[in-house]
């Protein structure tokens, strides 16, 4: 059977699973254990950031206190940011990165995100970009449009 | 065989029959290898996300919209708020210590951490309940403008998350103790503690009304020494005892109370350092409170 | 458990409830998800006949121009209380019974994930909805409209406490809609039978995932709106006073930001049922099926980005129309391939034309005709002439009525067999089926003409000379045309109980897990669980030859899957043999979640704790203190008990 056949048969045919079977029963392989969110990515950095972020062991406590003391700093660098007087428009868009970057660290390392299986992550990314999408369009709508 | 049928009494049942081993294991035995109450637990803060998504947005729709004071710069404390920020930080930190060595086998320490975590949730209300008093004397009230009224709702409705953590936690925490001398130190630890954090707060905010200074200091001292009384039975207890709660549940709690932290570094950055920054409305200081 | 009792004895605030198997305190403690279902269809189905009262005597007022049958002010109220009890306390509900049913059923479960919870929500449905029509008896229902607009409900212009009871019960209902999302969510991803991968679950099931997902994002939205108000109401706040600079504006986006997925929520259960039993009636799969799956996915996706098109009149300016102009018709895409799909399906099928197929074609055909008169109102010039009048109400009928009642009809008498045991009389359901379309019809179609005529909706009475007499006549007639189909139905339950006319296990010859044990199920509903090979496993089980026909290169010797046997709990004859097994053999060793008083307490001490807040505090405090103490329990009642004989 030609490729396109295939593929046709994968989309139109009445058993065709093949194409759109999401894994994960019974039957299919167990997920590898400890998997990170970000799958099993290649390039260099990626390999690096894989190993300070996790490094496939078990967290310790002391990787958590270094999480908490990270946390602490970029606090203490937004109250920083609040006392000088001179970012002007670089302000807002700052001190949000700043608080993503806290968010993300939360979920990731307390949450424990970054260790469980990857179902979670898309569960919870799936709230969380439906709710900054939708509130995104309803505070543009008040903005900008309304006046 | 048969009653691994139900995903749900299938985890029930691996807890059973291996009452030792606290973790949990890293792949269930359901369709998406996910552990049901996890799922749950998950599914409902994504659920949460819309909550305070929408409580938040209500706030950023009415920013600058007051059409009298007080504003935010007049009445938002940062230093003080930096500080509860913090703590409620270090919550985090000290729930996820709780559930390693609760998941280690080491009751003991895993006890004490889940303590920390409630105090430290407790002392974030405390702070809350001062800032919100400040504010009343300030003049802000929820009535009196719209920076009131989304201010208010939102973060009380953090801090009513809060306050239902810290008693999920407590209540943990005494289902985690075994023993009766033990759990008569915690009972006293946490008495004591509360009192004492009720007499610093009446110091403080200066205007409980029936507690005067006085009052509050004799409530705090005798709080305190009560609450390392307490505490001081839970710190030599049997360090071998096991305790009698699975690292499951306390990863659940753990899940919502670390939620409730990344709510509060939302807040803190949108509601407390971007509205303090915002330019006071043209001839402010004629209404200002 | 064993460890928890050995430590520490485990306080148990009332002894558990032991197994019963009738009475009525078997349906207060169940936790089994078919009674929960059964409780769910039968509360609803009552508050079907209150609204559909509500209905009647509203077109009663309306038969004759300047009818002065009933005061302006009950008019109101009517309006209001049948829009949000047809909404919220029956369309949904009667989805929430099917999804309490089947969804198990069709997973090859034996319950849902937390019977407990599923117990909880219905409870709460329960007092929630008793919790808003107790505004009848204590001075005056809601009479602000279903969507209640700002700032119609400010204390200045509804009097009264009728809107505040509109609020607390709609908390309420919103509690026990979450809850049971969450189940359902949980339930669907993870207690599928082995090999039953997402693309093979049933459709119903597909849609059921869909609603759930949407309920659980769109819930805490017009909870928010509705604190919102309450604060407005209770404590002076102003969120929506203009006097202090707040904007009722944003009110109707919060409304509608929920609304929007919410008429996805009601229509989507009902596009699930047809979608199975359109194939089984036509003895054919049904037609691409992922492009229904990801059609109804599309659907609850975009339906997040339409909500302004119910506020095109509102004048939020030209470039926010166009935007939700453009989203609302691409939202008519997925939805269109939905029909377009039915209609494949039953083409060159070996149709049977009984009731449950009547009325699933009927379906079709009115939820087009609500669609298309839907996609007019994207068009905002269109939608300023159609805004507010009877055009709106005759395109929300065809698609709630037409549409989701239908499709809920076509599933009652689809798997009565199924719940019940026999069947309903197929004479007096095609009865019913004909009268009601008719009846439907004569009701809704004129609402066209006399709605593009500009008759506004929501008007008390009318003037004579409008050229809207007769229509308002017809449709008044059609009203009560469908209030004696509803009449047929019930003499029709009564009937066929009566007459108990035995359903087989598999009646219908169907395609999905539920047909493959006896009717009604036995309590732990699988002797075996299923094994699944291929969508629509039971039919390719019945019918193997059609497996090789179709000759799809994946296809496989029938049998006993290769990891079933591991397993270790699937017989040689797969699930087949399941439907007879001798009754009570399976049930031997099945270990069932126990029976527990919290749900309702839990539920008892929420409504209290909300009803208070319009009566007394001192009944709130009462309410939450047996809330907490509910809490307690459940926390403490593991949710199954441990098998006699697992320690000591």
């Amino acid at each position: 059977m030609s490729a396109i056949a295939k593929l046709w048969n994968a989309i139109f045919f009445h058993r065709g699973n093949g194409w759109f079977d999401l894994p994960r029963t019974h039957q299919t392989e167990a997920l590898p254990p400890h998997e990170g969110p970000f799958g099993p990515m290649k390039a260099k950095t990626a390999s690096w950031l894989t190993r300070i972020t996790y490094g496939g062991r078990h967290a310790t406590p002391g990787f958590y206190v270094a999480v908490a003391i990270i946390l602490t700093i970029l606090t203490l660098v937004e109250v920083w940011l609040f006392t000088v007087t001179s970012l002007g428009a670089l302000f807002v868009p700052l001190l949000l990165f700043l608080s993503v970057v806290k968010f993300v660290m939360v979920i990731g390392f307390f949450m424990h995100l970054r260790f469980d299986p990857k179902g979670f992550t898309y569960i919870f990314a799936a709230g969380m970009g439906l709710g900054v999408t939708v509130f995104l369009v309803l505070l543009t709508l008040f903005s900008k449009l309304s006046g | 065989m048969r009653k691994k049928d139900l995903a749900q009494a299938h985890t029930a049942s691996t807890a059973q029959a291996h009452p030792a081993a606290h973790e949990a294991p890293a792949h269930e035995d359901t369709s998406t290898g996910l552990n049901t109450r996890k799922l749950l637990m998950w599914t409902f803060l994504a659920s949460d996300v819309m909550f305070f998504g929408s409580l938040i947005a209500a706030y950023l729709i009415y920013r600058n919209q007051s059409l009298v004071g007080p504003y935010p710069p007049e009445v938002l404390d940062i230093p003080i708020t930096s500080i509860s920020t913090f703590v409620l930080l270090m919550s985090s930190l000290s729930m996820v210590l709780a559930l390693h060595y609760i998941k280690a086998g080491e009751s003991r320490t895993g006890r004490l951490w889940i303590l920390a975590t409630a105090a430290l949730g407790s002392v974030f209300l405390c702070f809350q309940v001062y800032e919100f008093n400040a504010f009343v004397h300030e003049g802000l009230t929820p009535r009196t403008n719209l920076f009131g009224t989304t201010f208010f709702t939102l973060t009380g409705f953090h801090g009513a998350h809060v306050t239902f953590g810290v008693a999920w936690l407590l209540a943990m925490a005494i289902v985690a103790t075994p023993g009766r001398r033990e759990r008569m130190g915690l009972l006293l630890g946490v008495g004591g503690f509360y009192t004492a954090a009720v007499g610093a707060l009446a110091i403080f905010a200066g205007s409980i009304p029936p507690l005067d200074n006085a009052v509050g200091l004799v409530m705090f001292l005798a709080g305190s020494v009560i609450a390392i009384a307490g505490s001081y039975n839970l710190i030599t207890a049997d360090k071998a005892q096991k305790t009698p709660i699975s690292s499951l549940d306390l990863e659940i709690s753990g899940l919502y109370w670390h939620f409730v932290d990344i709510v509060w570094i939302v807040i803190f950055t949108v509601i407390y350092l971007i509205s303090a920054s915002d330019p006071l409305p043209v001839g402010a200081a004629l209404h200002g409170g | 458990m064993s460890s928890n009792t050995v430590a520490i004895s485990i306080p148990r605030l009332i002894p558990r409830p032991t197994e019963r198997h009738w009475g009525i305190w078997s349906w207060i403690t169940t936790v089994d998800h078919k009674r929960i279902g059964t409780l769910y269809g039968v509360t609803a189905f009552l508050w079907f006949l209150v609204g559909g009262v509500e209905a009647l005597v509203m077109r009663w007022q309306l038969a004759m121009p300047e009818s002065e049958a009933i005061t302006p002010e009950v008019y109101n109220q009517l309006f209001t209380m049948h829009g949000t009890t047809m909404v919220f306390l029956v369309i949904m509900p009667l989805g929430a019974a099917f999804f309490n049913w089947l969804i198990p059923l069709q997973l090859g479960a034996r319950d849902v994930a937390f019977p407990r919870l599923n117990a909880f929500s219905y409870w709460t449905f329960l007092f929630g909805g008793i919790l808003l029509n107790v505004s009848w008896l204590v001075g005056g229902a809601p009479d602000a409209g279903w969507f209640g607009y700002s700032p119609l409900t400010a204390n200045a212009y509804s009097l009264g406490d009728g809107v505040t009871y509109w609020i607390l019960g709609l908390q309420v209902l919103g509690v026990a809609s979450l809850a049971a999302a969450f189940n359902f969510i949980v339930t669907i991803f993870n207690m599928r039978a082995p090999g039953m991968t997402m693309f093979k679950m049933p459709l119903f099931t597909w849609m059921t995932l869909v609603t759930s997902v949407l309920l659980v994002a769109a819930m805490p939205v017009i909870t928010v709106a509705l604190i919102e108000l309450q604060f407005d109401r209770l404590f002076g706040m102003n969120f929506y006073n203009t006097a202090k600079g707040g904007d009722p504006i944003l009110w109707q986006h919060m409304f509608w930001l929920f609304g929007h997925p919410e008429v996805y929520i009601l229509i989507l259960p009902a596009m699930g049922i047809v979608s199975e039993v359109l194939p089984t009636f036509s003895k054919k799969p049904l037609y691409g099926y992922p492009f229904v799956v990801f059609s109804g996915i599309t659907i609850g996706f975009l339906g997040w980005f339409v909500w302004s098109h119910h506020m095109f009149t509102v004048g939020l300016g030209p470039a926010a129309n166009t935007a939700f102009t453009i989203s609302t018709m691409l939202i008519a895409v997925p939805t269109g391939v939905k029909i377009f799909n039915w209609l494949a399906t039953i083409w060159k099928g070996h149709i049977t034309l009984n009731t449950p197929m009547l009325f699933s074609l009927g379906f079709i055909a009115m939820f087009t005709i609500g669609g298309l008169s839907g996609v007019t109102h994207a068009s905002p010039p269109t939608d300023a002439q159609q805004q507010d009048t009877y055009y709106i109400v005759a395109h929300f009928h065809y698609v709630l009525f037409g549409g989701a009642m239908f499709g809920i009809f076509s599933g009652i008498y689809y798997w009565w067999p199924k719940m019940t045991g026999h069947f309903l009389n197929e004479r007096f359901g095609k009865v019913h089926f004909f009268l009601m379309l008719i009846g439907f019809n004569l009701t809704f179609a004129p609402m066209h003409w006399i709605g593009l005529d500009g008759m506004p909706r929501r008007v008390y009475t009318y003037a004579e000379g409008m050229g809207w007499d007769d229509a308002n006549l017809a449709a008044t007639a059609g009203a009560f045309l469908i209030a004696l189909s509803v009449l047929i139905f019930m003499i029709n339950v009564l009937y066929s109980r009566l007459k108990k006319e035995k359903a087989a296990a598999d009646p219908w010859d169907a395609r999905t897990l539920e047909w493959t044990i006896p009717s009604p199920p036995p309590e732990h509903n699988f002797d075996q669980i299923p094994v699944v090979k291929h969508r629509d496993d039971f039919w390719y089980k019945k019918h193997p030859e059609l497996l090789h026909e179709e000759g799809h290169d994946t296809a496989k010797p029938l049998g006993v899957p290769h990891g079933a046997q591991a397993d270790g709990h699937h017989s040689e004859g797969g699930y087949g043999a399941a439907a007879h097994a001798p009754a009570g053999h399976g049930g031997a060793g099945v270990h069932l979640p126990g029976l527990s008083y919290y749900p309702i307490i839990i539920s008892i001490g929420l409504a209290l704790a909300f009803g208070g807040l319009v009566s007394t505090i001192v009944l709130s405090a009462i309410g939450g203190a047996i809330m907490v103490w509910g809490l307690l329990g459940w926390a403490f009642e593991p949710a199954t008990e441990p098998a006699p004989g697992a320690h000591h």
